[in-house]
Order: structure tokens, then C-alpha cells, then sequence
């Protein structure tokens, strides 16, 4: 278990290494730099930006400074906001974090019990009707919910607010408007994984054999059907977290999500470096932990 | 989903019960006097000498204040500001400005006329890189510093080569503007090959190149072109004088217009008359900054330092910095220290970064702000019939026009450029697709104060028509190739296919949208890679200059190809006429000339539409969106 641990790790080391090389070589190849604006700068202006933001040397001398940087706990400052990347990150990743576990909490909470009944009831009215509603959940896209939600029930509730990140309630709205989406995929996940399961034959050995139908859920059929969802729940769970860029937008949440699209849009190479580092350690570790999650459950993989 | 929405409902409803009254409403927040601002975006930084935009604006003027303020209700009456009166003299190339003598620091330290020196050496220093420095080269000799004209200082008026400088003249001091220097923007001098040095030394001339590179010139000569009458020894003594002032500041040899007379007394010297400098003193680039607190962090031409950290940001305006938390809010409160806290209304501020402007209407809908920094143009007809008495729709001092690249085939023969611009119907633009309530555009320059625009520009097809009859497309405008470039932002897309359908309908002319990112679009212009493109223009002060200088050969916002050796003519003998009458005139004789050529089309001109609350009292309109905040009050 250990040296799968480590094997994973390592991996997930050179992993990161790619990603923020091709991350530095490609954001340079589009059009534009961090100092193209709107007005221009004169020649002269703009050839001390350039030195001001180290941005004159070569290519490879840039991508060696940035990995010595790097090494020594420097990501460098936001070119745009000149603000360091690391307090941009410091600031925007616990609201990410806050929003993203809820949004997760809300997507279990309604997913993973929504897909078991309607495996279960396969084929009833219920399974049909929530199986119709996660069908909605994954075509409504959240910059219609999200709206919806605050103007339908942010201005009828009186403690809560259309937009805004101040007190826990503010968090209600934008985490249920991330969630329902993750939570309607999770549901016919679930469902397709329980499905499968339940046709097996040790399900109906159990069934034969007078074992109680609650008994067979959730001894048996559970941790195998589970398998997918948790599957799923990995890389979910970190775009979760990184790319609430709209729920952001439309709940003024000052969250992480934004500067991941913003980063691109305005050139800001050393935040969007920063951002595609912390993306893909999350992905590393998250993908890790549902590993570890599926070995337990499933006993096959522990070889 | 509906069960989902139900357990929602009693969930909250439930929390509700436990929950005591919220302290967020506005009539809290107008009670204690703070006014809550949308402000579109997290500010790029908040030092006055290094940041461009109307964002920080918002934020700086109310922290800082410059040497004179606006007046709320006349924009041609301005206020003591840092500066209690101020005089010019009889051609306004000469200011003395004296200082509040109550004028004090928010960290209680006076703020004397060394300040506004120290800060105006500060955003000129070539090295600290300000990308506003140009809006302080009305001093006289602020451009020569700033651009490293060094050639002045160190051998025109170097007595050591006195008399000689007719014969010394021909030397390249200031680089050749011809050389591509981008090509060396990634390379170090020394990894260059000889042919290159040679080139980037003839491109950098001697006043922009640094020592390792004048210490090759001297143990080589042949990497610089000196003209043949130089000899010898004179190229040698000329490298040696450079060497001796190599990275060393010029400041004290420049004399640049700015003195402190005492510590109370600020002396202006201008290069031109310029009898609107009051104006520009509003501007955050003609701000000071404290001395003390800049040179505490780091030295004066060093960038982001930590004195704009919240905690060290020390400023002279009726607020001061209390927090600032990373794109969620700014919140200034009241400076003790300001020499007029008797007449400053409010307590605090907070400016609210709220990109999205749907959700920032939302937000005002439902009393959670004051003013908006926008309305988004679907919500102008809602709200003027929901909050009739909210709802602002103001001019605003900006042009929206189309630019035409002048190196396109076709789009350089003036007869195509006025058959589009004539065929342009600006009125159903603003009617059918905008819906803002903009002013159709006649000129680049918008209406203001007692300039009076030149452009006679109107929507006319019988003139288009004949136009393009007297080109060689009148047969066949099919034949005229032309890509309209245009941004990915909102509206744009529409915008771009009302004018193709347009263009298409009156002349035949079908052209092809492309839309392009922001970088994209940018570097498409700047690099004339377009046939017509869209574009705006927002003035940084009120006058006419801000809207007709950019269209100078070679400036960079021109990126149109365009350019005209008269035009500017008429711009230089504006500058130094002597008469701010004779002066409008003059401005207004360039841009009649401009718009007879038609570089661009004017589309129209700016409204900004916002939403204030009825509790915000003395919120007027302002053509430039500058609201002196220590005027404003908040009732119930």
C-alpha cells in the first residue's frame, strides 16, 4: 500500500513538472503579453516593464529562473495585480475550499442517495422522475440557476442575500448552485454503478440464501456499486474547488475560479503558473485519495 | 428538483428562526454613513504613480488628493485641494501653487511642496517604468528625463563641449527608431554576434545603452556608426563622460519644471501654455505621494514596494486605508489628519469588486449597495421603470469609433473610407442594438466645456453611394475584401453584424467578422493586422488633446497607419498658442482637418448608465465619472 502511495506520488510529481512546462511554454505563444493594454505604452515603457517583470530574457533563461524561483517557495507577483501569487492564492483558496467541500457535501448529499433508490426502484416512476430531474440538473448550466436562486429565493428569504460573502449564510445559495450539477451526474453515476451490481450473481446467491434486502444494500451491493461514483468524485472535487468561475461571477464570491480564467485572458503568467500548480497538486492528491478509497472497496485492486 | 427546492426552503426558513436581525442592510450602512460602491474589478495596485485605470481612480480619489479638486456641480470651477490657491501667469506656462498649511499626512506628517516634487521626480524616473509618466510632460523638461535624452545634459550643456554641439549633433544619441529592437527584447548583450551589437547599439543610441555596452565601444569602436567627423579622441572623451553618469540619475541635471519654492510653495513650469493644468492636477498621476513612507520601503525609482500594503499606505486625501481583502473589498474611513474633516460627510467607503453586472443589479434591486459602477443595457428599460429616481444615464467623456488600417488595399483610398463611414448608421446602432441611450457621434472629439466638435459626420446612403461610385470598386464591391476585427466581450458580436448587414445593404461591401480575444485583438491592431476594427477611447482630462493627440505619427494608440504632417502642424501651433480661445480654435481647425480624412469612423459617444440609491445625496453628474467623495452624504 505504502509503495503505491509513493509510486502515486511520484508520478504525480512529474505530472505537475509537465504540466507547468507546457503551462509556461504555451501561455507565451498566444498573441498578446502581460503588458498589452488597452492604451499603449511608449517603446521605452514598455522595455522597462519588461525588465521590471523579468519578462526580457530568453525563453528557457525565463523558465530556469522560474524554477529556481520556484524551489526556493517564490511564485512570483501577478503581473497584472502586482500582488504576489502566493497571497492571491492564500486569500481565494480557503473561500474555494469553503465553497467547493459544501458544494461536494451537497452533491453526495443529494447524488449518491438519489442514484441507490432509483437503482433499487429500477424502471418505477421514481427512478424515471429522478433520473429526468438529474437529466435537467446536467443541462442547466448554474449561470441560469444561479440567478434563479437569487432572485427567487434569496430576495424571499430574509437572512439571505442575492450576492455577497460575508456570513455562513451566504454560502446556502452558491453551494447548492455548484452542487446540483456534480450531484446529477453523481446520481446516474451511482444509479448505473448499483445497476450493475445488483444483476450479480452474489446478489442474487444473497437474495437466495433469505438475506434481508437492507442487508444485501448495503453490505454488499454498496461498496461495489460505489466503485464509479467514487471514481468520479476525485477529479469532480477539484474542478469543484478551481472552477466555480461562474458561481463566483454570479454570487460575487471572491473565490479562485476567476483568476484561473482571468489569469489566461489577461496574460498573467506568473498567476496562472501559480494557479495551474496548486490545480495540479489537487488533482494529484485528490486522484490519490480515491485510489486509496477504491482499493479498500474493492479488494481486486489491493494486488 | 422541486422537492429539492421545497427541503431548501424550510431549511432556511428553519435558520431563519435562529438567526438575529442582519447588520448588512443598507439603511444600517446609511446610518453610519458608509457608502457601499460597486467598482467593477479588483484595482491593479493603488499607487497613484503606477496604475492606468478608472477602477483605481475610484479607489485614489478618495484616499489622495491632488493639488486642486473637482467642483460637484461646475466642471469648470475648481476647488482648493491640496493646494489652497494658485496663480498663473499671463500665458500660463508659469504656476505657483501654495499649499494648505494645515495639509497633513494620515500619518500626521505635513504635506509640503517637496512631496509633489519628490512624487513628480518619482513617475518620471525612466527606470521606474510609469506607464502614465507622458501625462506629466507638459513640464518642461519632464519628456527629455523621462525618455533618457542624455545628450542634453551631457554634452549640449556640458561646458566641456561647449560651442561644439552644431558638429557634434550628427552623433546617434537617441537610437535609431527604424531598427526592430523587439528582436533583442530575449537576448543578452554580450550573446549577441557583432553584426547584432552593432544593430542594437544603432537602434538604442548612445543615451539608452548601459555600461558593459559603452565599455565595448570603447575597446571597440566599430560597433558604433560615428559619423566621420568626429575623430578619435572625441569619441573617446564622449564615452568617458557617458560612462561617468552610466546608470546614475539625471534628475538634477534635467531641471525639470518642478521646484518647491518653500515648503509651502510649489512652482510649475510648463513647456507650453497650458491654461487647463488645474484640470490635470485631478488626474491620480499629478498626485503626491508621501516621502517618508515611499522611501521607508524601498528607494524612489524601485516598484512595487510594500507601502501600498494596507497597513503602510499612508495618503492626504478625506480617507484613509482601513482594509483591503483581495479582490472582496476596500474599505477607507475617515483620515483625521485631512485639513477640511469638518465638511467630509461620510465616515467610510467601501468599493465592492463586482465584475458581473447582472449580479451587481441584483444586489442594488435588493439594498445591498448604494451606486453601481454600471447597468448592463437589457436592465436600462426595468430599471427606469422600477427606480425611476435611481436610474442615471450620463454622459460620459469617451468615443466609440471604428478604425481603419490605412495599409489595406481599398481602405487607403479616402472615397471607400467615406462611403462606409457615410453608409454607418449610428442612430439605429444605438437604438436597435445598444440601447444605452448613447449620443450618435459626429467627431473623435466629444462635446465639451466650450469646445464645440468639428465633425459633421452623418448617416447618409445617397452620399455613400456616390462615394463608392467614384472609386475603382463602384462595378463590383464584392471586390473589396475587408475583415471587421472585433473582441469577444459581450455585445460585441452584434454590434460587428448590425455594421456588416449595414454596409452590406447600402453599398454591397460583405464584410468578414472576426472576433478576438482581448490579447488577440490587441496585438491584431497594434501590428495592423485588421481591415476595419472596432475600438474607444476614454479622455483622461477634459480637453480636446486627450482625443486628438493620439492620432500622431508613430504614437501608439494611432494603429491605424494613418497620419498627417499638417494635422500635427495645426496640434503644435495649438500648444503654444497663448489664448485658451484662439487655442479651442486651432484644436477644433485639427480635428475638421482629421475628420475630412476619415482615419476612423465615430460611432458615438459614451453614456454611462449606473443606478445611485435615493439615501446618496449630492451624487451629480460628472463627464468624467469623478465624484469628489468628500462632498457626498448619505439620509434615510
Amino acid at each position: 500500500m505504502l509503495k503505491t502511495i509513493i509510486d502515486r506520488l511520484l508520478q504525480g510529481i512529474i505530472v505537475i513538472v509537465c504540466l507547468l512546462t507546457l503551462t509556461f511554454f504555451l501561455i507565451r505563444m498566444i498573441p498578446g503579453d502581460p503588458l498589452t493594454d488597452e492604451k499603449a505604452m511608449s517603446p521605452q515603457v514598455r522595455k522597462e516593464n519588461m525588465r521590471i517583470f523579468h519578462l526580457d530574457k530568453s525563453q528557457p533563461v525565463q523558465y530556469m529562473h522560474y524554477w529556481k524561483n520556484l524551489f526556493k517557495g517564490e511564485m512570483g507577483k501577478s503581473i497584472k495585480k502586482e500582488q504576489p501569487v502566493s497571497k492571491i492564492i492564500g486569500q481565494s483558496f480557503p473561500v474555494s475550499v469553503v465553497l467547493g467541500v459544501s458544494g461536494m457535501l451537497i452533491a453526495i448529499v443529494i447524488g449518491i442517495p438519489a442514484g441507490i433508490i432509483s437503482a433499487l426502484k429500477h424502471n418505477s416512476l421514481i427512478d424515471n422522475g429522478s433520473m429526468f430531474i438529474a437529466m435537467l440538473g446536467i443541462s442547466i448550466p448554474s449561470f441560469v440557476i444561479g440567478p434563479l436562486f437569487a432572485k427567487f429565493i434569496a430576495t424571499q428569504v430574509p437572512f439571505l442575500k442575492v450576492a455577497g460573502w460575508g456570513d455562513p449564510f451566504d454560502w446556502i445559495l452558491p453551494s447548492i448552485t455548484l452542487g446540483l450539477g456534480t450531484a446529477a451526474y453523481l446520481a446516474r453515476i451511482t444509479r448505473a454503478g448499483m445497476l450493475d451490481i445488483l444483476s450479480q450473481d452474489f446478489i442474487r446467491t444473497a437474495q437466495a440464501k433469505g438475506v434481508s434486502q437492507t442487508s444485501i444494500i448495503v453490505k454488499h451491493a454498496l461498496k461495489g456499486g460505489l466503485v464509479p461514483a467514487i471514481a468520479f468524485l476525485g477529479p469532480a472535487f477539484a474542478m469543484l474547488i478551481t472552477g466555480s468561475f461562474v458561481v463566483e461571477t454570479i454570487f460575487q464570491i471572491p473565490g479562485m475560479g476567476q483568476h484561473f480564467v482571468n489569469a489566461t485572458i489577461e496574460r498573467d503568467y506568473f498567476l496562472l503558473q501559480g494557479m495551474v500548480l496548486l490545480f495540479g497538486i489537487l488533482i494529484v492528491l485528490v486522484n490519490l485519495a480515491a485510489d486509496i478509497l477504491l482499493t479498500y472497496l474493492n479488494p481486486r485492486l489491493r494486488s | 428538483m422541486k422537492h429539492a427546492l421545497q427541503a431548501l426552503y424550510f431549511l432556511t426558513i428553519t435558520l431563519s428562526l435562529c438567526h438575529c436581525k442582519s447588520e448588512s442592510s443598507l439603511d444600517n450602512y446609511t446610518r453610519e454613513k458608509k457608502l457601499i460602491l460597486g467598482n467593477s474589478n479588483e484595482p491593479s495596485g493603488l499607487d497613484p504613480q503606477v496604475v492606468t485605470g478608472v477602477i483605481e481612480s475610484n479607489i485614489l480619489r478618495s484616499m489622495f488628493e491632488g493639488l486642486c479638486v473637482e467642483d460637484p456641480l461646475d466642471p469648470s470651477v475648481h476647488r482648493p485641494g491640496a493646494a489652497s490657491s494658485w496663480t498663473p501667469n499671463a500665458d500660463f506656462t508659469e504656476w505657483i501653487f501654495n499649499l494648505q498649511t494645515n495639509g497633513k499626512w494620515s500619518d500626521g506628517k505635513p504635506v509640503t511642496a517637496h512631496d509633489f516634487v519628490f512624487a513628480y521626480h518619482r513617475i518620471l524616473s525612466p527606470s521606474f517604468g510609469a506607464k502614465y509618466a507622458s501625462m506629466l510632460y507638459y513640464m518642461e523638461g519632464a519628456e527629455d528625463y523621462n525618455k533618457r535624452h542624455n545628450d542634453k545634459y551631457l554634452i549640449e550643456n556640458n561646458s566641456e563641449y561647449a560651442g561644439r554641439w552644431e558638429e557634434l549633433k550628427t552623433i546617434n544619441f537617441r537610437g535609431d527608431e527604424e531598427v526592430d529592437m523587439s528582436v533583442f527584447e530575449k537576448t543578452e548583450f554580450e550573446d549577441l554576434s557583432k553584426e547584432d551589437k552593432i544593430k542594437f547599439i544603432k537602434g538604442s543610441g548612445l543615451n539608452k545603452i548601459g555600461e558593459s555596452e559603452l565599455k565595448a565601444i570603447i575597446e571597440d569602436s566599430t560597433l558604433f556608426a560615428w559619423p566621420e567627423n568626429i575623430d578619435a579622441p572625441t569619441q573617446q572623451a564622449i564615452l568617458k563622460t557617458y560612462l561617468s553618469h552610466a546608470g546614475k540619475d539625471m534628475w538634477d541635471m534635467a531641471k525639470v519644471g518642478v521646484a518647491a519654492v518653500d515648503d509651502y510653495t510649489l512652482k510649475i513650469n510648463l513647456r507650453s501654455p497650458i491654461p487647463f493644468l488645474p484640470d490635470l492636477t485631478k488626474h491620480y498621476t499629478w498626485f503626491a505621494v508621501p516621502e517618508h513612507t515611499v522611501l521607508q520601503y524601498g528607494t524612489i525609482s524601485e516598484r512595487r514596494t510594500k507601502w501600498t500594503e494596507p497597513e503602510n499606505l499612508v495618503s492626504n486625501g478625506a480617507f484613509k486605508m482601513k482594509t483591503w481583502k483581495f479582490n472582496y473589498k476596500i474599505e477607507v474611513h475617515q483620515n483625521p489628519y485631512y485639513w477640511d474633516i469638518d465638511n467630509v460627510k461620510l465616515n467610510g467607503i467601501i468599493f465592492l469588486p463586482i465584475s458581473n453586472q447582472y449580479t451587481e443589479a441584483r444586489m442594488f434591486y435588493n439594498d445591498q449597495l448604494h451606486v453601481t459602477y454600471a447597468l448592463a443595457p437589457e436592465l436600462i428599460e426595468y430599471s427606469k421603470e422600477k427606480h425611476p429616481k435611481s436610474t442615471r444615464q450620463e454622459t460620459y467623456l469617451g468615443t466609440n469609433f471604428l478604425r481603419f488600417n490605412h495599409n489595406q488595399e481599398g481602405l487607403d483610398d479616402l472615397n471607400v473610407r467615406k462611403a462606409i463611414a457615410y453608409a454607418t448608421d449610428s442612430e439605429s446602432l444605438i437604438k436597435y442594438v445598444l440601447k444605452g441611450g448613447q449620443q450618435v457621434a459626429t467627431g473623435i472629439v466629444p462635446p465639451m466645456g466650450n469646445y464645440k466638435a468639428k465633425g459633421e459626420l452623418s448617416y447618409d446612403p445617397v452620399k455613400a453611394k456616390a462615394y463608392l461610385a467614384k472609386t475603382k470598386y463602384a462595378e463590383n464591391p464584392g471586390a473589396l475584401k475587408i475583415t471587421l476585427l472585433t473582441t469577444d466581450k459581450e455585445g460585441a458580436k452584434t454590434v460587428a453584424e448590425a455594421l456588416q448587414a449595414m454596409w452590406l445593404e447600402q453599398l454591397g461591401i460583405d464584410v468578414k467578422i472576426e472576433q478576438r480575444e482581448w490579447g488577440s485583438y490587441q496585438t491584431r491592431m497594434s501590428e495592423l493586422d485588421y481591415g476595419i476594427a472596432t475600438g474607444g477611447w476614454i479622455g483622461d482630462y477634459p480637453d480636446p488633446t486627450t482625443f486628438l493627440d493620439m492620432w500622431k505619427k508613430g504614437d501608439g494608440n494611432n494603429r491605424t497607419g494613418w497620419s498627417s504632417e499638417a494635422y500635427e502642424a495645426k496640434l503644435s501651433e495649438a500648444e503654444i498658442a497663448k489664448d485658451p480661445t484662439t487655442r479651442l480654435q486651432l484644436l477644433q481647425d485639427a480635428e475638421a482637418l482629421y475628420m475630412s480624412e476619415m482615419p476612423i469612423i465615430p460611432l458615438y459617444w459614451y453614456t454611462s448608465n449606473y443606478l445611485v440609491h435615493q439615501s446618496v445625496k449630492n451624487w451629480h453628474p460628472m463627464i468624467m465619472k469623478s465624484q469628489p467623495y468628500k462632498f457626498i452624504d448619505l439620509e434615510n
